[in-house]
């Protein structure tokens, strides 16, 4: 650079870095979820997904309950909702519909705030600090598996401190909540809550890295499971690639 | 602060009722954010109701702006010099209040700045914020413009210093020169030529916002079309009421004839047809494969639960009103404001077919959702319903309620006289 | 007037059919929804469960020490005959007495630590006449795989297992995640395009603004003036 360095030209220079760095690093900070969301998983340690053996769910709601019991939800939120279905044949069966948790989720999409986010692992988080409450999600959710807090919920201190997306306990009135694999409970090697409460063992949890599942009494190879049972994932023509497989079977006797 | 024409007592009983009418709408609303959205009839199958159907349904009602002022100046048409301001006037009070709604709705309104921190761009949300937002302000911009010359008009009549000098900057010292009206031709014109695809653009974007989910009623591909000219029919019919009412009120009958009244029913004539058509459409194409998607709502639209608004919907919204302003004969006006009633009501009941069904839809294994408003829906849908003709009433105390300049520039208008440059509310006979 | 009768009856007539149809929309008639910000409560009776902050304690280890009197289960490994199918894990069950068990039911497993150790079914053969099965396995992840073969028992044989050691530098295709490419055009793309005309409408309305205000505030300096009208 010819010349003496000038104050005008020092001021600039450093100006024009501040103002750079200022910008780079406000990115990240202001887009966080955009920025998570962008990336692939630096190492794939796991991907979580769900095996539900409709031959063996039995309707008992227990793993609603146990949802609730542990999130501190109201009574109206069925984050692992059991449908009753009567099949064409006339008879019935239960589906329990948890968060799909899915690959290409339209609630991620359509999120204006990116308050609902992918973690590495696979798993569908909401941000309940960030959520602006438009419900925009839940319109764009073909599973209804969202749920919105029209009233304060159940009274609760976290003795862990403040809620995250982890784990958002308590929810946040005016914001949207949802199942999320229970991640709390999984990263420190717990069952799901919902998977730990099903008496019939019908609740896989799995990690499609190591291909292999369990209903914390049997452990299957995941990939085998579903193919050999003919697993199903439902309303997936609509291309959201759900993490939740389902075995069709409506009251069959398994001979384990 | 006393207004321009005389005090009128007709005058201040309107603004009192309508501002008390908008008064509890306030209030309704501050006991909705004290309390939370549980005091709404919301529920988690039905979790858009009347507040999303009022902000697509005000939002309408702005079209009549674009439609009579920016197409009608566009395709040269003459008769619509008087009409200009009243259309223009009431397309920025309707989006105004329309534009209102989606805060209505947030579960966290104080959170509202983070769709400006945190905007993502694939998000139809912020497509409607950003659209919305720009086109507020062009349609802020389009009827401040030709307000130009009549303020520099107005001033001089002023009696008071205070509101003389508002009027004077806003005036920018208009005097009628070449070079001015040169500059303000041309910048009518840009806006003009930017405010049709910017409405287009607006409904669209609020057609989006149901069309790109994966529910049945909702994902069509004729939504975008469909919105954008349900806004147009509603908003020339709120143009054509608004006229008439001011036309009354305020004795312009010389300048605003059955004529206009005519032509504006044209346009809602060939507004009407078109949406029937694009319904047409719309219903054949889906009911003809009555696949799993749209088999349970047209069933539940046509002849279920809400058989009964879509019917009275069609019959009374659009098809009578068709037949009513088509009649030639007598009565122009009075018909054509019925129609424009009807129409307006019906397409209130329009946008609640399309926002409520498609919700209530059972998408999963389960029953029908149910949704029922509760009295803060209906109270705040009553106050922004009353704050749209308060602030017409209120916005023409201040301002021509005609745009003179434009009278003048149409040849073969007639000489527009004192009592529209003097703004005041006077009783005239029909 | 009376010319105006038709029309009336005609409003009020439509108006009853709205108010009709506005009827036939809220389910139970005009009735409005009274709302109540009760949200019951789960009954809070168990203590709090896993927020996790007290990890799984570290689970004992498998019991890999065959019964005593079992019949000996001798497993062995090899790469398989192809390569995408992996290893042949290969196994001979011998009853106590030494002589080859026939017709047993033999199903390996595969130890993972997935939620604590446990044992993750990889398949299962009947023996032949030599007392042989044998399967294919390729497994999810390289490194070392510890196989563990369970006979059930018969008749008077007790079940048994054998366990060995599997090094894998073989193992299936990693898992991808779903991410069609073409996602991020209406998501991302044209958005951004939009965008851009959007920045352009604004520049066009505050230039359409300030040039028509430029142009007024100063042409008003020239003399050739219009009248004010009047």
């Amino acid at each position: 650079m010819a010349g003496p360095l000038t104050r005008r030209t020092l001021l600039g220079t450093l100006g024009g870095v501040g103002a750079t760095t200022l910008a780079a690093g406000w990115a990240p900070v202001a887009f966080p979820r955009a920025f998570a969301a962008d990336t692939k998983p630096p190492r794939k340690e796991r991907q979580w997904a769900m095996v539900i053996d409709l031959r063996k769910c039995d309707g008992c709601k227990k793993c609603t309950e146990a949802c609730q019991e542990t999130h501190h939800l109201p009574q109206t939120f069925e984050w692992i909702k059991v449908f009753q279905v009567k099949d064409k044949t006339g008879g019935q069966y239960f589906m329990p519909r948890p968060c799909f948790q899915c690959e290409n989720a339209p609630c991620l999409r359509v999120c204006p705030v990116a308050a609902t986010f992918r973690e590495a692992d696979g798993v569908v988080l909401v941000d309940q600090d960030r959520c602006i409450g438009c419900r925009m999600c839940m319109a764009a959710c073909p599973y209804g598996a969202r749920y919105f807090n029209y009233a304060d919920p159940p009274k609760y201190d976290n003795p862990f401190g403040k809620a995250t997306p982890q784990f958002p306990v308590p929810q946040q009135k005016g914001t949207v909540g949802k199942c999320m694999f229970c991640v709390h409970r999984t990263d420190e090697g717990q069952l799901p809550a919902c998977v730990e409460a099903c008496k019939m063992f019908a609740l896989y949890i799995g990690d499609l890295v190591e291909d292999v599942a369990t209903n914390g009494n049997e452990t299957v190879r995941l990939s085998t499971f579903l193919k050999e049972n003919d697993a199903f994932r439902y309303k997936d023509e609509l291309g959201t690639s759900p993490r939740v497989w389902y075995i069709a079977g409506h009251g069959q006797l398994l001979d384990y | 602060m006393w207004p321009i024409g005389r005090g009128d007592r007709n005058f201040w009983i309107a603004v009192l009722v309508l501002s008390a009418l908008v008064a509890a709408g306030l209030y309704a609303w501050i006991y909705q954010i004290q309390r939370g959205l549980w005091v709404t009839g919301l529920n988690q199958k039905v979790s858009w109701g009347f507040y999303i159907i009022n902000c697509v349904f005000f939002i309408g009602m702005s079209y009549g702006g674009a439609m009579t002022s920016a197409i009608l100046r566009l395709t040269n048409a003459k008769w619509r010099a008087p009409l200009t301001r009243l259309a223009e006037a009431t397309a920025v009070a309707a989006l105004l209040v329309g534009a209102i709604y989606p805060i209505i709705d947030m579960g966290r309104p104080d959170r509202f700045l983070n769709i400006l921190l945190f905007a993502q761009v694939g998000s139809p949300v912020v497509w409607d914020v950003i659209a919305i937002s720009t086109y507020m302000v062009a349609s802020l911009v389009f009827l401040y413009l030709p307000l130009i010359p009549d303020l520099a008009t107005t001033r001089d009549s002023l009696r008071m210093s205070g509101l003389r000098r508002v009027y004077r900057i806003l005036a920018l010292g208009w005097k009628g020169t070449p070079r001015q009206e040169r500059s303000l031709a041309r910048g009518i014109g840009i806006m003009a030529v930017l405010i049709i695809p910017l409405a287009v653009s607006v409904h669209s974007v609020l057609a989006w916002l149901f069309a790109v989910t994966a529910r049945g009623e909702w994902h069509s591909t004729i939504f975008a079309p469909l919105f954008v000219l349900a806004a147009m029919l509603s908003g020339v019919a709120a143009v054509i009421l608004v006229v008439a009412a001011f036309r009354k009120v305020y004795g312009l009958q010389e300048f605003i004839t059955a004529k206009h009244f005519r032509y504006l029913s044209y346009l809602l004539i060939a507004l009407d047809l078109g949406y029937l058509y694009f319904m047409v459409s719309e219903y054949l194409t889906e009911g003809y494969l009555l696949d799993e998607a749209t088999a349970p709502v047209l069933e539940a639209i046509f002849i279920g639960t809400y058989a009964p608004a879509f019917w009275a919907f069609t019959i009374a919204g659009l098809l009578f009103p068709l037949v009513l302003a088509a009649l030639p004969g007598r009565h122009m006006i009075a018909r054509s404001c019925i129609a424009s009633l009807l129409v307006v009501a019906g397409m209130w009941l329009k946008r609640f077919l399309i926002v409520v069904p498609g919700m209530a839809e059972p998408i999963m294994p389960w029953d029908w959702g149910r949704y029922a408003p509760s009295w803060v829906e209906v109270t705040i849908t009553i106050g922004s319903a009353a704050a749209i003709p308060l602030i017409l009433i209120v916005f023409f105390r201040f301002f021509p309620v005609m745009s003179v300049h434009e009278m003048e520039e149409v040849e073969g208008a007639p000489e527009p006289r004192g009592v529209v440059l003097v703004p005041s509310f006077a009783e005239g006979g029909d | 007037m009376r010319g105006l009768l038709p029309f009336i009856g005609a409003i009020v007539a439509a108006l009853a059919f709205i108010g009709l149809g506005a009827g036939g929309i809220l389910p139970g008639g005009l009735r409005l929804h009274v709302p109540n910000g009760s949200s019951a409560a789960v009954p809070a009776t168990a203590e709090t469960r896993g927020h996790g902050g007290t990890p799984a304690p570290a689970a004992a280890p498998l019991s890999l020490v065959p019964p005593p009197n079992g019949s000996t289960v001798k497993l062995a490994t090899q790469a398989a005959a192809r390569p995408e199918w992996g290893y042949l894990v290969s196994v001979q069950v011998t009853s106590p007495a030494g002589k080859p068990v026939n017709d047993a039911v033999v199903r390996f497993y595969d130890i993972v630590d997935f939620f604590g150790p446990r044992e993750e079914l990889i398949g299962s053969g009947v023996t032949d006449g030599q007392g042989r099965t044998a399967i294919t396995y390729l497994p999810a992840t390289t490194g070392a795989h510890q196989i563990v073969a369970r006979f059930a028992g018969r008749d008077t044989l007790v079940p048994s297992f054998g366990v060995t050691t599997l090094d894998a530098t073989v193992a299936a295709p990693a898992y991808e995640l779903d991410e069609p490419a073409f996602e991020l055009f209406f998501t991302r793309y044209v958005p951004y395009a939009a965008g851009i005309v959007v920045l352009a409408v604004w520049g066009l309305i505050a230039f359409s603004l300030l040039s028509t205000a430029r142009g007024v505030v100063a042409g008003a300096d020239t003399t050739d003036q219009k009248g004010e009208t009047a």
